[in-house]
């Protein structure tokens, strides 16, 4: 897992950052990025435009930084903050929730590394996050996202969404009722395969 | 058990089997312990496998941070020159904001210290701005560096005293006029000791002062002589008191 949940290292680089120290800045980018493009990915389900918003959000950061004054919060709950505003600002100039089609996904997947079926399989595995993802609500998106594929626990979740652990765990509870019903709407069957 | 702590106890749960999962547990593996809980609790933890399954494919999505850094500074270079230009602008327009800011508070104080001033200049004994004119005399008491200077606003403040004790008498607040007369007095006893003064009482600035105290005095007791009568006839024994500053 990326750094991300407010430690003494990035709370430095996040103090030099606010100085306007490009280095700094530019560590935690590469720190925390991969972090908010998958959040980004997991809301979009385009590679391109994931990766264009999660620039959006740094530079929407760096902007802001002047008048950011940290608190000991993590700065990706700061960033993620951010990558909610822009999704809305995303959905309301597209008007919709776009889904890539199958083409696109095959050319967005194409990890060098990986062999023919386990592109497939990632393929397959992306279009069926993506079918459920799309019909929840942001906030079950988010928690989902930052506990079972960022793999956040509990506390970190709820630092990250600043919300109590009580309100989380609830919050979690609930995504995963809803999930639930999703896969099962779309399988036809009851019982994920 | 009542619901609630039925509730809290299926979180409980439904947390410690989703660390388990985390570990690399089954399902079937992590629900062993609690038999009792498996019907509810298997859905979600099912969900949440699913989610975990799925994960490797979001996880190898190409995504480069060393070249998301890259574009990021030339896309700040290109819109803006560059980063610490971008930086110093933002900084600028922040420091701007919080000195026009700071700015305003200190209009809006002086604005209302002004109007606090105005407000407490015609307060009478007894109003809640009073003191804050008794203050604002004593400020000016203090600031003046020269003991002429210092009677003069005494002699201002001792008319000042007169002509808040008429208008107690005008507005029926007897029961405030006692606290005024003895102020009037203090105020005149001040501005006497000091122009009786060994260095003072020599200089004609001086004797016109006392002149003009002794004209304020004289006007108060007239004053006062003549609304005696306004008073109420318990309080008429004490209107000697009121005379004699």
């Amino acid at each position: 897992m990326e750094k991300g949940t407010g430690g003494a290292e990035e709370q430095r680089l996040l103090a030099l950052a606010c100085k306007g120290n490009v280095e700094a800045f530019g560590v935690l980018y590469e720190q925390l990025s991969p972090v908010v493009f998958r959040f980004m990915l997991a809301h979009i389900s385009n590679f391109h435009d994931a990766e264009d918003l999660t620039a959006d959000v740094f530079l929407r950061a760096w902007k802001a930084l002047p008048n950011f004054r940290p608190q000991g919060a993590p700065f990706l709950a700061y960033l993620l903050r951010i990558a909610r505003n822009i999704l809305v600002d995303h959905y309301r100039r597209s008007g919709h929730v776009r889904q890539a089609g199958p083409l696109e996904l095959e050319s967005q997947a194409a990890e060098p590394d990986s062999g023919p079926a386990e592109r497939l399989q990632h393929l397959q595995d992306m279009r069926e996050l993506y079918q459920v993802l799309e019909k929840m609500r942001e906030e079950y998106r988010t928690v989902l996202v930052l506990r079972f594929i960022e793999g956040f626990d509990v506390n970190e979740t709820a630092r990250l969404m600043t919300r109590s652990s009580g309100a989380l765990r609830v919050l979690t509870h609930r995504a995963l009722a809803a999930l639930r019903g999703l896969i099962e709407e779309r399988t036809g069957t009851g019982h994920e395969p | 058990m009542n619901p609630n702590e039925q509730a809290a106890r299926l979180d409980a749960v439904l947390e410690t089997c989703l660390h388990a999962l985390e570990e690399g547990q089954t399902v079937e593996q992590a629900l062993q312990g609690y038999p009792e809980l498996a019907v509810e609790l298997r859905p979600r933890l099912e969900a949440a496998a699913w989610v975990r399954q799925k994960r490797q494919a979001l996880a190898a999505a190409p995504f480069d941070p060393a070249l998301g850094r890259r574009r990021l500074a030339e896309n700040l270079r290109r819109k803006s020159g560059s980063w610490e230009e971008d930086f110093r602008r933002a900084r600028l327009t922040y420091q701007f904001t919080q000195a026009a800011a700071l700015v305003l508070l200190v209009l809006m104080l002086v604005q209302f210290n002004f109007s606090l001033a105005r407000a407490a200049e015609v307060a009478l004994p007894g109003d809640l701005l009073y003191p804050a004119k008794l203050a604002g005399e004593q400020v000016q008491i203090d600031l003046a560096s020269d003991p002429l200077q210092k009677a003069a606003l005494y002699v201002d403040f001792a008319r000042e005293r007169s002509s808040e004790m008429m208008d107690l008498f005008f507005d029926a607040r007897y029961e405030r006029l006692g606290d005024a007369a003895a102020r009037l007095k203090t105020t005149v006893a001040a501005a006497q000791a000091i122009l009786q003064a060994p260095g003072v009482a020599q200089t004609p600035q001086a004797a016109e002062l006392a002149q003009e105290l002794a004209g304020v005095v004289q006007v108060h007791q007239s004053a006062v002589q003549a609304l005696t009568g306004s008073l109420p006839p318990d309080q008429r024994a004490e209107a000697a008191d009121l005379l004699t500053p």
